[in-house]
Protein backbone atom coordinates (compact mmCIF):
# COMPACT_ATOMS: atom_id res chain seq x y z
CA UNK A 1 0.00 0.00 0.00
CA UNK A 2 1.82 2.88 -0.97
CA UNK A 3 2.81 5.03 2.39
CA UNK A 4 3.93 8.60 2.03
CA UNK A 5 6.89 9.16 4.54
CA UNK A 6 5.84 12.46 4.79
CA UNK A 7 3.13 11.32 6.92
CA UNK A 8 3.20 10.97 10.55
CA UNK A 9 1.55 7.72 11.17
CA UNK A 10 0.91 8.82 15.32
CA UNK A 11 -1.33 11.79 14.40
CA UNK A 12 -4.70 11.42 13.01
CA UNK A 13 -4.70 13.31 9.53
CA UNK A 14 -6.90 14.14 6.91
CA UNK A 15 -6.34 11.05 5.07
CA UNK A 16 -6.81 8.78 8.12
CA UNK A 17 -10.59 10.27 8.89
CA UNK A 18 -11.09 9.68 4.80
CA UNK A 19 -9.27 6.34 5.60
CA UNK A 20 -11.79 5.76 8.07
CA UNK A 21 -14.59 6.82 6.69
CA UNK A 22 -13.94 3.97 3.91
CA UNK A 23 -13.47 1.50 6.59
CA UNK A 24 -17.12 1.61 7.49
CA UNK A 25 -18.45 2.89 10.61
CA UNK A 26 -22.02 3.73 8.62
CA UNK A 27 -23.83 0.37 8.42
CA UNK A 28 -26.79 0.39 6.18
CA UNK A 29 -27.50 -1.21 3.49
CA UNK A 30 -25.18 -3.89 2.45
CA UNK A 31 -24.45 -6.70 4.85
CA UNK A 32 -20.70 -6.43 6.31
CA UNK A 33 -20.78 -10.10 7.11
CA UNK A 34 -17.41 -11.81 5.35
CA UNK A 35 -18.72 -14.02 2.18
CA UNK A 36 -16.22 -16.43 1.21
CA UNK A 37 -16.19 -15.85 -2.30
CA UNK A 38 -16.66 -12.35 -3.38
CA UNK A 39 -17.43 -12.20 -7.11
CA UNK A 40 -15.70 -9.49 -9.10
CA UNK A 41 -16.47 -9.01 -12.44
CA UNK A 42 -14.63 -6.26 -14.84
CA UNK A 43 -15.82 -4.55 -17.48
CA UNK A 44 -14.02 -3.58 -20.38
CA UNK A 45 -15.32 -1.85 -23.26
CA UNK A 46 -12.98 -1.17 -26.35
CA UNK A 47 -13.77 -0.44 -29.41
CA UNK A 48 -10.86 -0.18 -32.05
CA UNK A 49 -8.33 -0.41 -29.06
CA UNK A 50 -5.67 -3.01 -30.31
CA UNK A 51 -2.72 -0.64 -29.70
CA UNK A 52 -3.39 0.14 -25.98
CA UNK A 53 -5.81 -3.82 -24.66
CA UNK A 54 -2.79 -5.27 -23.67
CA UNK A 55 -1.33 -2.75 -21.65
CA UNK A 56 -4.40 -2.35 -20.00
CA UNK A 57 -4.75 -6.25 -19.60
CA UNK A 58 -1.00 -6.87 -18.70
CA UNK A 59 -1.86 -5.00 -15.45
CA UNK A 60 -4.86 -6.45 -14.91
CA UNK A 61 -2.64 -9.53 -14.41
CA UNK A 62 -0.21 -7.73 -12.22
CA UNK A 63 -2.76 -7.52 -9.84
CA UNK A 64 -2.37 -8.31 -6.26
CA UNK A 65 -5.73 -9.34 -6.03
CA UNK A 66 -7.52 -10.29 -10.02
CA UNK A 67 -10.92 -10.28 -10.63
CA UNK A 68 -12.65 -13.46 -11.18
CA UNK A 69 -13.20 -13.09 -14.39
CA UNK A 70 -12.36 -10.10 -16.80
CA UNK A 71 -14.70 -9.18 -19.55
CA UNK A 72 -13.03 -7.52 -22.66
CA UNK A 73 -16.45 -6.30 -24.35
CA UNK A 74 -15.24 -5.46 -28.37
CA UNK A 75 -17.55 -3.05 -29.85
CA UNK A 76 -18.11 -2.65 -33.37
CA UNK A 77 -14.32 -3.34 -33.70
CA UNK A 78 -12.62 -3.04 -36.94
CA UNK A 79 -8.98 -3.86 -35.85
CA UNK A 80 -8.04 -6.69 -33.96
CA UNK A 81 -8.45 -5.76 -30.21
CA UNK A 82 -10.74 -9.41 -29.97
CA UNK A 83 -7.90 -11.16 -31.53
CA UNK A 84 -5.44 -9.83 -28.84
CA UNK A 85 -7.96 -9.89 -25.70
CA UNK A 86 -8.49 -13.40 -26.39
CA UNK A 87 -5.19 -15.15 -26.39
CA UNK A 88 -4.55 -13.69 -22.69
CA UNK A 89 -7.18 -16.77 -21.88
CA UNK A 90 -9.00 -16.80 -18.41
CA UNK A 91 -9.92 -15.22 -16.49
CA UNK A 92 -10.12 -12.95 -19.24
CA UNK A 93 -13.00 -13.64 -22.01
CA UNK A 94 -14.11 -12.17 -25.36
CA UNK A 95 -17.99 -10.91 -25.91
CA UNK A 96 -18.29 -8.96 -29.01
CA UNK A 97 -21.39 -7.02 -29.48
CA UNK A 98 -24.75 -7.14 -31.08
CA UNK A 99 -26.29 -4.39 -33.23
CA UNK A 100 -25.14 -1.72 -30.70
CA UNK A 101 -25.77 1.70 -31.64
CA UNK A 102 -25.58 3.50 -28.24
CA UNK A 103 -21.48 3.77 -28.45
CA UNK A 104 -20.13 2.45 -24.51
CA UNK A 105 -23.21 2.52 -23.21
CA UNK A 106 -24.31 -0.35 -24.68
CA UNK A 107 -21.36 -2.02 -24.81
CA UNK A 108 -21.52 -1.87 -20.94
CA UNK A 109 -24.95 -2.56 -21.18
CA UNK A 110 -24.71 -6.19 -22.83
CA UNK A 111 -21.59 -6.83 -20.93
CA UNK A 112 -23.43 -6.11 -17.77
CA UNK A 113 -26.60 -8.19 -18.79
CA UNK A 114 -24.49 -10.88 -19.93
CA UNK A 115 -21.67 -11.04 -17.20
CA UNK A 116 -22.26 -8.80 -14.72
CA UNK A 117 -25.99 -8.36 -13.60
CA UNK A 118 -25.69 -11.34 -10.72
CA UNK A 119 -22.04 -10.12 -9.54
CA UNK A 120 -21.36 -8.37 -6.07
CA UNK A 121 -18.85 -5.24 -7.37
CA UNK A 122 -18.23 -4.60 -11.09
CA UNK A 123 -15.02 -3.23 -11.66
CA UNK A 124 -15.29 -0.76 -14.97
CA UNK A 125 -12.31 -0.25 -16.68
CA UNK A 126 -11.55 1.40 -19.94
CA UNK A 127 -9.69 -0.39 -22.67
CA UNK A 128 -6.58 2.50 -22.78
CA UNK A 129 -6.39 2.79 -18.62
CA UNK A 130 -3.43 0.61 -16.64
CA UNK A 131 -4.31 -0.26 -12.85
CA UNK A 132 -1.35 -0.07 -10.77
CA UNK A 133 -0.71 -3.57 -9.12
CA UNK A 134 -2.47 -2.96 -5.66
CA UNK A 135 -5.85 -1.02 -7.49
CA UNK A 136 -8.22 -3.44 -7.69
CA UNK A 137 -7.59 -5.03 -4.06
CA UNK A 138 -7.55 -1.54 -2.49
CA UNK A 139 -10.56 -0.68 -4.19
CA UNK A 140 -12.12 -3.66 -3.07
CA UNK A 141 -11.11 -3.33 0.70
CA UNK A 142 -12.11 0.28 0.67
CA UNK A 143 -15.69 -0.64 -1.16
CA UNK A 144 -16.30 -3.94 0.82
CA UNK A 145 -15.65 -2.08 3.66
CA UNK A 146 -17.66 0.51 3.88
CA UNK A 147 -21.75 -0.44 3.32
CA UNK A 148 -22.76 2.98 2.36
CA UNK A 149 -20.63 3.08 -0.69
CA UNK A 150 -22.09 2.09 -4.24
CA UNK A 151 -19.07 2.86 -5.23
CA UNK A 152 -15.46 3.80 -5.57
CA UNK A 153 -13.26 5.58 -8.39
CA UNK A 154 -9.35 5.04 -8.33
CA UNK A 155 -7.40 8.25 -8.57
CA UNK A 156 -6.37 9.08 -11.98
CA UNK A 157 -3.38 10.20 -13.77
CA UNK A 158 -1.30 10.28 -17.02
CA UNK A 159 1.75 8.77 -17.86
CA UNK A 160 3.87 11.54 -19.44
CA UNK A 161 6.27 9.23 -20.64
CA UNK A 162 3.95 8.24 -23.80
CA UNK A 163 4.06 11.64 -24.99
CA UNK A 164 6.43 12.13 -27.75
CA UNK A 165 6.99 15.95 -29.70
CA UNK A 166 6.32 19.46 -28.13
CA UNK A 167 2.49 19.25 -28.36
CA UNK A 168 1.88 16.03 -27.19
CA UNK A 169 4.17 16.85 -23.90
CA UNK A 170 2.65 19.95 -23.58
CA UNK A 171 -1.34 18.66 -23.63
CA UNK A 172 -0.19 15.59 -21.36
CA UNK A 173 1.11 17.65 -18.67
CA UNK A 174 -1.83 20.01 -19.06
CA UNK A 175 -3.91 16.91 -18.51
CA UNK A 176 -2.15 15.56 -15.54
CA UNK A 177 -1.97 19.06 -14.00
CA UNK A 178 -5.84 19.28 -14.27
CA UNK A 179 -6.61 16.05 -12.82
CA UNK A 180 -4.14 16.97 -10.26
CA UNK A 181 -6.28 19.82 -9.32
CA UNK A 182 -9.53 18.08 -9.61
CA UNK A 183 -8.76 15.02 -7.69
CA UNK A 184 -7.31 17.55 -4.93
CA UNK A 185 -10.66 19.40 -4.40
CA UNK A 186 -12.05 15.66 -4.01
CA UNK A 187 -9.73 14.43 -1.43
CA UNK A 188 -10.54 17.84 0.19
CA UNK A 189 -14.32 16.93 0.55
CA UNK A 190 -13.68 13.67 1.91
CA UNK A 191 -13.00 11.55 -1.04
CA UNK A 192 -16.74 12.58 -2.36
CA UNK A 193 -17.57 12.58 -6.03
CA UNK A 194 -20.11 13.77 -8.08
CA UNK A 195 -18.21 11.54 -10.90
CA UNK A 196 -17.48 8.15 -10.77
CA UNK A 197 -15.03 8.36 -13.80
CA UNK A 198 -15.46 5.30 -15.96
CA UNK A 199 -11.56 4.70 -16.62
CA UNK A 200 -11.07 2.38 -13.12
CA UNK A 201 -14.28 2.09 -10.73
CA UNK A 202 -15.05 -0.60 -8.49
CA UNK A 203 -19.37 -0.99 -7.82
CA UNK A 204 -21.18 -2.19 -5.70
CA UNK A 205 -22.72 -5.01 -7.29
CA UNK A 206 -26.33 -4.47 -5.32
CA UNK A 207 -26.08 -0.73 -6.25
CA UNK A 208 -26.19 -1.14 -9.95
CA UNK A 209 -29.17 -3.25 -9.58
CA UNK A 210 -31.05 -1.16 -7.58
CA UNK A 211 -30.18 1.78 -9.68
CA UNK A 212 -31.55 -0.41 -13.05
CA UNK A 213 -34.35 -1.80 -11.48
CA UNK A 214 -35.07 1.91 -9.78
CA UNK A 215 -34.68 3.79 -12.81
CA UNK A 216 -36.73 1.19 -15.25
CA UNK A 217 -33.01 0.14 -17.31
CA UNK A 218 -31.66 -2.98 -19.03
CA UNK A 219 -28.47 -1.63 -17.30
CA UNK A 220 -27.26 0.91 -14.32
CA UNK A 221 -26.32 3.13 -17.43
CA UNK A 222 -28.43 5.61 -19.61
CA UNK A 223 -28.20 5.95 -23.05
CA UNK A 224 -29.45 9.26 -23.20
CA UNK A 225 -26.52 10.82 -21.96
CA UNK A 226 -23.04 11.17 -23.63
CA UNK A 227 -21.84 11.44 -19.70
CA UNK A 228 -22.78 8.43 -18.82
CA UNK A 229 -20.66 7.64 -15.76
CA UNK A 230 -21.85 11.15 -14.28
CA UNK A 231 -25.54 10.12 -14.89
CA UNK A 232 -25.37 6.94 -12.88
CA UNK A 233 -23.12 8.62 -10.24
CA UNK A 234 -26.03 10.95 -9.58
CA UNK A 235 -28.91 7.93 -10.01
CA UNK A 236 -26.75 6.03 -7.27
CA UNK A 237 -27.00 9.65 -4.99
CA UNK A 238 -30.61 9.50 -5.25
CA UNK A 239 -30.61 6.26 -4.03
CA UNK A 240 -28.13 7.56 -0.72
CA UNK A 241 -25.38 5.67 -1.76
CA UNK A 242 -22.10 7.05 -1.08
CA UNK A 243 -19.62 7.81 -4.38
CA UNK A 244 -16.18 7.94 -3.32
CA UNK A 245 -12.42 8.80 -4.39
CA UNK A 246 -9.94 6.43 -3.48
CA UNK A 247 -6.87 7.89 -1.29
CA UNK A 248 -4.68 4.97 -2.28
CA UNK A 249 -5.58 3.38 -5.72
CA UNK A 250 -4.03 4.26 -8.65
CA UNK A 251 -4.91 4.46 -12.12
CA UNK A 252 -2.93 5.58 -15.31
CA UNK A 253 -5.83 6.68 -17.57
CA UNK A 254 -5.78 7.14 -21.55
CA UNK A 255 -4.98 10.69 -22.51
CA UNK A 256 -5.99 12.64 -25.46
CA UNK A 257 -2.43 13.56 -27.61
CA UNK A 258 -3.90 15.84 -30.37
CA UNK A 259 -5.76 19.03 -30.02
CA UNK A 260 -8.51 17.58 -31.68
CA UNK A 261 -8.79 14.62 -29.93
CA UNK A 262 -9.06 16.92 -26.64
CA UNK A 263 -11.34 19.39 -28.12
CA UNK A 264 -13.90 16.63 -29.03
CA UNK A 265 -13.58 14.63 -25.56
CA UNK A 266 -14.35 17.69 -23.82
CA UNK A 267 -16.72 18.93 -26.05
CA UNK A 268 -18.30 15.98 -25.42
CA UNK A 269 -17.85 16.33 -21.49
CA UNK A 270 -19.11 19.33 -21.05
CA UNK A 271 -22.36 19.44 -23.46
CA UNK A 272 -23.18 16.17 -21.60
CA UNK A 273 -22.76 18.07 -17.93
CA UNK A 274 -24.66 20.73 -19.12
CA UNK A 275 -27.01 18.59 -20.33
CA UNK A 276 -27.48 16.91 -17.55
CA UNK A 277 -27.02 20.04 -15.19
CA UNK A 278 -30.48 21.05 -16.64
CA UNK A 279 -32.49 18.03 -16.64
CA UNK A 280 -31.33 17.63 -13.23
CA UNK A 281 -31.06 21.04 -11.91
CA UNK A 282 -29.88 22.30 -8.25
CA UNK A 283 -29.35 19.21 -6.01
CA UNK A 284 -27.17 17.68 -3.32
CA UNK A 285 -25.07 15.69 -5.50
CA UNK A 286 -25.08 18.55 -8.99
CA UNK A 287 -23.68 21.67 -6.68
CA UNK A 288 -20.16 21.15 -6.98
CA UNK A 289 -20.88 21.10 -10.70
CA UNK A 290 -22.53 23.96 -10.70
CA UNK A 291 -20.22 25.39 -8.45
CA UNK A 292 -17.86 24.63 -11.76
CA UNK A 293 -19.66 25.69 -13.91
CA UNK A 294 -19.67 29.03 -12.29
CA UNK A 295 -16.07 29.29 -11.93
CA UNK A 296 -15.61 28.46 -15.73
CA UNK A 297 -18.51 31.76 -15.95
CA UNK A 298 -15.95 33.76 -13.88
CA UNK A 299 -12.72 32.88 -15.43
CA UNK A 300 -14.12 33.65 -19.01
CA UNK A 301 -15.83 36.85 -18.30
CA UNK A 302 -12.77 38.06 -16.45
CA UNK A 303 -10.55 37.47 -19.76
CA UNK A 304 -13.23 38.99 -22.14
CA UNK A 305 -13.12 41.51 -20.65
CA UNK A 306 -10.11 42.29 -19.94
CA UNK A 307 -9.20 42.05 -23.40
CA UNK A 308 -12.15 44.20 -24.59
CA UNK A 309 -11.30 46.68 -22.27
CA UNK A 310 -7.52 46.46 -22.54
CA UNK A 311 -8.09 46.69 -26.37
CA UNK A 312 -10.39 50.05 -26.03
CA UNK A 313 -8.40 51.72 -23.62
CA UNK A 314 -5.05 51.13 -25.53
CA UNK A 315 -7.03 52.67 -28.40
CA UNK A 316 -8.22 55.68 -26.98
CA UNK A 317 -4.89 56.16 -25.25
CA UNK A 318 -6.36 56.09 -21.87
CA UNK A 319 -3.88 52.70 -20.63
CA UNK A 320 -2.27 53.31 -17.41
CA UNK A 321 -0.27 50.18 -15.53
CA UNK A 322 -0.44 49.86 -11.86
CA UNK A 323 1.65 47.25 -9.87
CA UNK A 324 -1.44 46.68 -8.25
CA UNK A 325 -2.60 44.40 -11.30
CA UNK A 326 0.29 41.98 -10.74
CA UNK A 327 -1.47 40.16 -7.43
CA UNK A 328 -4.18 37.63 -9.34
CA UNK A 329 -1.31 36.01 -11.40
CA UNK A 330 1.15 35.85 -8.41
CA UNK A 331 -1.51 34.18 -6.20
CA UNK A 332 -1.88 32.12 -9.72
CA UNK A 333 1.63 31.34 -9.37
CA UNK A 334 1.41 30.11 -6.09
CA UNK A 335 -1.66 28.21 -6.35
CA UNK A 336 -0.38 26.58 -9.50
CA UNK A 337 2.85 25.76 -7.75
CA UNK A 338 1.37 24.35 -5.17
CA UNK A 339 -0.79 21.32 -7.05
CA UNK A 340 2.17 21.15 -9.43
CA UNK A 341 3.99 19.75 -6.01
CA UNK A 342 1.47 16.97 -5.33
CA UNK A 343 1.60 15.79 -9.46
CA UNK A 344 2.25 12.13 -9.41
CA UNK A 345 5.72 11.15 -11.12
CA UNK A 346 6.30 15.32 -10.96
CA UNK A 347 9.42 16.42 -12.62
CA UNK A 348 11.15 19.58 -12.90
CA UNK A 349 9.52 20.51 -16.08
CA UNK A 350 6.04 20.04 -14.31
CA UNK A 351 7.17 22.62 -12.17
CA UNK A 352 8.28 24.87 -13.97
CA UNK A 353 5.39 24.95 -16.40
CA UNK A 354 3.34 25.18 -13.31
CA UNK A 355 5.02 28.35 -12.29
CA UNK A 356 5.21 29.92 -15.80
CA UNK A 357 1.23 30.46 -15.44
CA UNK A 358 1.44 30.88 -19.62
CA UNK A 359 1.08 27.18 -20.37
CA UNK A 360 -1.68 26.66 -18.16
CA UNK A 361 -3.59 30.31 -19.23
CA UNK A 362 -3.52 28.79 -22.61
CA UNK A 363 -4.91 25.66 -21.88
CA UNK A 364 -7.73 27.41 -19.85
CA UNK A 365 -8.22 29.69 -22.91
CA UNK A 366 -8.96 26.48 -24.62
CA UNK A 367 -11.37 24.91 -22.30
CA UNK A 368 -13.12 28.03 -22.09
CA UNK A 369 -13.72 27.95 -26.02
CA UNK A 370 -15.07 24.55 -25.61
CA UNK A 371 -17.07 25.58 -22.37
CA UNK A 372 -18.40 28.72 -24.58
CA UNK A 373 -19.10 26.46 -27.65
CA UNK A 374 -20.88 23.24 -25.22
CA UNK A 375 -23.32 25.86 -23.69
CA UNK A 376 -24.05 27.49 -26.99
CA UNK A 377 -25.00 23.66 -28.32
CA UNK A 378 -27.28 23.18 -25.33
CA UNK A 379 -29.18 26.72 -24.90
CA UNK A 380 -29.91 26.28 -29.04
CA UNK A 381 -30.67 22.37 -28.83
CA UNK A 382 -27.69 21.70 -31.69
CA UNK A 383 -27.36 17.67 -30.56
CA UNK A 384 -24.14 16.49 -31.42
CA UNK A 385 -22.42 12.59 -31.50
CA UNK A 386 -19.61 13.57 -29.32
CA UNK A 387 -18.44 9.90 -29.14
CA UNK A 388 -18.57 9.45 -33.02
CA UNK A 389 -16.45 12.98 -33.03
CA UNK A 390 -14.18 11.67 -30.50
CA UNK A 391 -13.75 8.45 -32.25
CA UNK A 392 -12.78 10.18 -35.26
CA UNK A 393 -10.42 12.77 -33.71
CA UNK A 394 -8.64 10.07 -31.86
CA UNK A 395 -8.41 7.83 -35.20
CA UNK A 396 -10.94 5.32 -34.32
CA UNK A 397 -13.29 5.41 -37.08
CA UNK A 398 -16.64 5.98 -36.03
CA UNK A 399 -19.99 3.99 -35.74
CA UNK A 400 -22.98 4.66 -37.78
CA UNK B 1 -35.52 65.19 -44.81
CA UNK B 2 -34.02 61.29 -44.81
CA UNK B 3 -30.54 63.55 -45.04
CA UNK B 4 -30.98 65.52 -42.14
CA UNK B 5 -32.45 62.46 -40.22
CA UNK B 6 -29.36 60.37 -41.09
CA UNK B 7 -27.04 63.52 -40.44
CA UNK B 8 -28.49 64.36 -36.65
CA UNK B 9 -28.13 60.34 -36.04
CA UNK B 10 -24.84 60.17 -36.83
CA UNK B 11 -24.35 63.18 -34.75
CA UNK B 12 -26.17 61.78 -31.85
CA UNK B 13 -24.14 58.13 -32.32
CA UNK B 14 -20.65 59.96 -32.41
CA UNK B 15 -21.53 62.10 -29.40
CA UNK B 16 -22.88 59.43 -27.47
CA UNK B 17 -19.37 57.78 -28.10
CA UNK B 18 -17.58 60.59 -27.17
CA UNK B 19 -19.44 61.64 -24.54
CA UNK B 20 -19.91 57.80 -22.85
CA UNK B 21 -17.54 55.59 -23.91
CA UNK B 22 -14.90 56.52 -21.09
CA UNK B 23 -17.23 56.14 -18.39
CA UNK B 24 -18.36 52.77 -20.20
CA UNK B 25 -14.46 51.49 -19.81
CA UNK B 26 -14.50 52.74 -16.25
CA UNK B 27 -17.70 50.76 -15.45
CA UNK B 28 -16.16 47.75 -17.21
CA UNK B 29 -13.00 47.78 -15.10
CA UNK B 30 -14.58 48.19 -12.04
CA UNK B 31 -16.42 45.39 -13.08
CA UNK B 32 -13.58 43.46 -14.05
CA UNK B 33 -11.51 44.64 -10.78
CA UNK B 34 -14.90 43.26 -8.31
CA UNK B 35 -14.77 39.80 -10.93
CA UNK B 36 -10.87 39.63 -9.85
CA UNK B 37 -11.17 40.02 -6.25
CA UNK B 38 -13.50 37.27 -6.04
CA UNK B 39 -11.66 35.11 -8.38
CA UNK B 40 -8.05 35.69 -6.37
CA UNK B 41 -9.76 35.12 -2.78
CA UNK B 42 -11.35 31.88 -4.28
CA UNK B 43 -7.26 31.01 -5.55
CA UNK B 44 -6.13 32.59 -1.80
CA UNK B 45 -8.69 30.12 0.32
CA UNK B 46 -7.50 27.14 -2.04
CA UNK B 47 -3.66 28.26 -1.17
CA UNK B 48 -4.21 28.09 2.72
CA UNK B 49 -6.38 25.20 2.70
CA UNK B 50 -4.23 22.39 3.95
CA UNK B 51 -3.86 19.77 1.70
CA UNK B 52 -0.24 18.26 3.41
CA UNK B 53 -1.34 14.62 4.11
CA UNK B 54 -3.49 14.57 0.63
CA UNK B 55 -1.86 12.76 -2.33
CA UNK B 56 -3.97 13.37 -5.69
Amino acid sequence: MFRNPEVNEATPTRLDRLREKLSGGRSRKASLEPKPQPKIVALIPAHNEADVIATCLDSFFAQTMMPDLIVVIADNCTDNTADIARSYGSPVVVMETVDNKARKVGALSQGWVRYGQDAEFILGVDADSRLEPLCAEQLFTELSANASAGGIMARYTFDQTTASGFIQSYLLRQQRMEFTGWTLDLLRRDGETYVLGGQATLFRGEAMRQVAKENRREAPWSTQTQVEDMELTWRLSDLEWETLCSPDSRAYIGPMYSVKALWAQRRKWDAGIIHLLRINGFKKHTSEPWKLQAKMLLDATIRILFIVLLTLALQRGSWVWYWIWIIPPLFGMVLNYRVAMKMPDRTAKDVISAVLLLPGEIYLWFSIAIWLTSWFDVLFGIRRDGWSAQYRAEGKGSIE
Amino acid sequence: MTANIITNWGNWISEFWALNVDKWIATGWLILGTLTIIATLAMMIKIFKSNKELYP
